[in-house]
C-alpha cells in the first residue's frame, strides 16, 4: 500500500494577510530628487526606448515616470529603491501601445530641433528589440530589464511586483520564444 | 555564452551607444516647466472646444413652438461605485464578503427638472434640458477628442495571496498591481490604489472555497481580470484526514477505496488523470469513495489527489496491475 500521509501542502496563512500592506514603507532618509534624477535618467529613457521602441516617446514616458516620483517624492523618497518604483511606472507606461501613441505624437508636436532625442539603432539591433516588444508585456519587461539592466531575477521580481519564481518563468519563455523568432538553437542553455 | 545572451548584449550597447551619443537630458526644471504649459494647453483646448460646442449645439437645436427659452445645463457628474458589503456567490457556490475598510467619496451634480446625465469616469458630458414640453430632453453627445480610442485593456496581477492558498482567518488583504490610473473593483467594491498601480483590499472570506474576481478597469473603459481561489478554515472545523486502501489493483478496471474523516456534510472530491469522484462526509464525520481508473496505463504509477471543500488534500500514488503487469 502506496498511500502517505503528507502534511498539509499549504499552511502560510494569516500570518501573511496580517504583514500584508502595500504602504508600509519603512522610515528612512529622503534621498534629494535631484540627484536621483541625474542618476537614474539615462537608464530609464534606455528601459522606455528598449519597451517603446519609439526614439521620439522614450524621453517623454521617463519623464512622465520622474514627474509622478517627484509629486510623490515625500513618500516615494522614502522607499528602499525608489529606483525600482520608477522602473515600474515606466515599464507599465512603455507597454501600452495607447499611451505610447500619444507620446509620440506629443513628442513630435514640440517642434524640437533636432528629429528625436536619440539617435537610431542599427538595423539588427532595432529587430532584436522588435521581436522583444512583441512578446506578451510581462515576458517583454522581465526580458528588457534582465538585459538592459542586467538586473537580477529578484531586482525584477520587485520592480514588477510578483514573485520571483513568476520572473523565471516570465524569462524562460521570453528567451525561449526570442530564441525561436530570431532562428537560434540554444537547446538546454535556456 | 548562447546566441541569444550575445545578440542581446550587442542589442544593449547598441542603446547604451544611443544614450551616449544623445543630447544632454533637459534638466528636471525644464521638464516641470513644460508639464505645466502642457497641461494649462490642454486645459484651454478642452475649454475651448466645451464652448464651441455648445454654441454648435445652440445654433443647430430645432426650434421648440411654444417654448420660451431653452434653458442650458452643464452638469458634470463623476460617479463611483457605492459601497456595499456583500457580494453574490460566485459560480462555485462561494462568496466573499467585505469588510468596511473601503472608503469612496462621491461627488456628483445634478441638472434640475430631475435630469441627470451620467457619464463614465473622467468624461464630461453636456446637457441641454428644454423645459417646455413635459419632460423633453435634448441629450447631446459627448464631447470628441482627436485622440485615438484607447482599446488596450489594463495590465492586472494579483501579487497576494497565491492561488488555492488557505487561510485560517477569514480577513485577507488582497494585494496586487495594475496599470497607474487604473481602478481595480470586486463586484462593487472598489480597492485602494497606490501611486504606481499597485491595489489592495480586505475581504472577508466565506468558509471554505472563495473564487475572487478582480477587474481593473482604466480612464478609456477598458478592463481586464484576474481571478484566484483561495479557501478559509474556521477554526472549528474538524480535521481533514484521508486514506488510500490499495495503492495498486491487478483487476480491470482498476480501482481503489478512498476513506478518511472531515467536517460532516462538507464536500470531499478524489482527483487523478485517470479518474475522479466526489463525495460528502456522513454525519458521523467519515468519508468513503470508490474511485475507478479505466484508462490507467498497466504499470505506469499516477498521483491521485484527495482533498475538501476547505482546501486540505492529501495525495496518493496508484498503480494499476490489470492484465498482469507487473510495476
Amino acid at each position: 500500500m502506496t498511500a502517505q500521509s503528507h502534511p498539509l501542502a499549504d499552511s502560510q496563512s494569516a500570518a501573511h494577510a496580517a504583514g500584508s500592506d502595500i504602504d508600509a514603507a519603512p522610515i528612512r532618509a529622503i534621498v534629494s530628487f535631484e540627484a536621483f534624477y541625474e542618476r537614474e535618467l539615462r537608464s530609464v529613457i534606455g528601459l522606455a526606448y528598449a519597451l517603446s521602441g519609439s526614439r521620439s516617446a522614450a524621453e517623454d514616458l521617463a519623464q512622465e515616470a520622474f514627474l509622478a516620483a517627484h509629486k510623490s517624492w515625500g513618500k516615494v523618497g522614502r522607499y528602499e529603491k525608489p529606483e525600482a518604483w520608477v522602473r515600474r511606472v515606466v515599464a507599465n507606461l512603455s507597454v501600452s501601445r495607447f499611451r505610447r501613441s500619444v507620446r509620440e505624437a506629443r513628442a513630435m508636436a514640440r517642434m524640437k530641433p533636432q528629429a528625436s532625442y536619440l539617435p537610431a539603432l542599427p538595423a539588427e539591433d532595432e529587430a532584436f528589440w522588435r521581436e522583444v516588444r512583441a512578446l506578451p508585456k510581462r515576458q517583454a519587461q522581465a526580458i528588457a530589464l534582465h538585459y538592459m539592466e542586467d538586473r537580477s531575477v529578484a531586482d525584477i521580481a520587485e520592480i514588477l511586483e510578483c514573485a520571483e519564481g513568476t520572473v523565471k518563468v516570465h524569462l524562460f519563455k521570453g528567451r525561449a520564444r526570442l530564441s525561436e523568432r530570431l532562428g537560434f538553437d540554444t537547446g538546454d542553455q535556456l | 555564452m548562447n546566441p541569444l545572451d550575445a545578440r542581446a548584449r550587442r542589442a544593449t550597447s547598441a542603446i547604451n551607444d544611443s544614450l551616449a551619443m544623445a543630447a544632454a537630458p533637459a534638466p528636471f526644471a525644464t521638464i516641470v516647466r513644460r508639464a505645466i504649459i502642457v497641461k494649462a494647453i490642454n486645459v484651454a483646448m478642452v475649454g475651448a472646444g466645451l464652448v464651441l460646442f455648445i454654441a454648435a449645439g445652440a445654433a443647430f437645436r430645432t426650434p421648440q413652438p411654444q417654448t420660451p427659452v431653452a434653458e442650458t445645463v452643464t452638469s458634470t457628474t463623476s460617479e463611483a461605485p457605492p459601497l456595499t458589503t456583500t457580494l453574490p456567490p460566485d459560480d462555485g457556490g462561494s462568496a466573499i464578503v467585505a469588510l468596511p475598510t473601503a472608503t469612496s467619496t462621491t461627488t456628483s451634480s445634478q441638472a434640475p427638472a430631475a435630469t441627470s446625465s451620467t457619464a463614465p469616469p473622467s468624461t464630461t458630458t453636456s446637457s441641454t434640458t428644454t423645459q417646455a414640453p413635459p419632460t423633453t430632453t435634448t441629450k447631446a453627445p459627448p464631447t470628441t477628442t482627436t485622440e485615438p480610442p484607447d482599446t488596450t485593456p489594463p495590465v492586472i496581477e494579483i501579487v497576494f495571496p497565491k492561488n488555492r492558498q488557505r487561510f485560517t482567518e477569514p480577513g485577507v488583504t488582497f494585494r496586487g498591481v495594475t496599470e497607474p490610473g487604473a481602478k481595480v473593483t470586486v463586484g462593487k467594491l472598489e480597492a485602494e490604489l497606490g501611486d504606481a498601480g499597485q491595489w489592495r483590499i480586505k475581504l472577508r472570506l466565506r468558509d471554505g472555497r472563495n473564487r475572487v474576481v478582480f477587474t481593473a478597469t482604466d480612464a478609456a473603459g477598458n478592463a481586464a481580470q484576474a481571478e484566484v481561489v483561495v479557501f478559509y478554515e474556521p477554526p472549528d472545523v474538524a480535521a481533514f484526514t484521508a486514506h488510500a486502501t490499495f495503492g495498486s489493483c491487478e483487476e480491470d478496471p482498476p480501482y481503489d477505496v478512498y476513506h478518511g474523516t472531515g467536517e460532516p456534510g462538507s464536500a470531499v472530491g478524489v482527483v487523478s488523470q485517470y479518474g475522479s469522484g466526489a463525495t460528502r462526509v456522513n454525519a458521523e464525520g467519515v468519508w468513503e469513495l470508490k474511485v475507478f481508473f479505466p484508462d490507467a496505463p498497466p504499470g505506469e504509477t499516477f498521483l491521485v489527489r484527495a482533498a475538501d471543500e476547505y482546501g486540505r488534500a492529501r495525495t496518493f500514488e496508484f498503480v494499476s496491475n490489470a492484465g498482469g503487469a507487473d510495476g
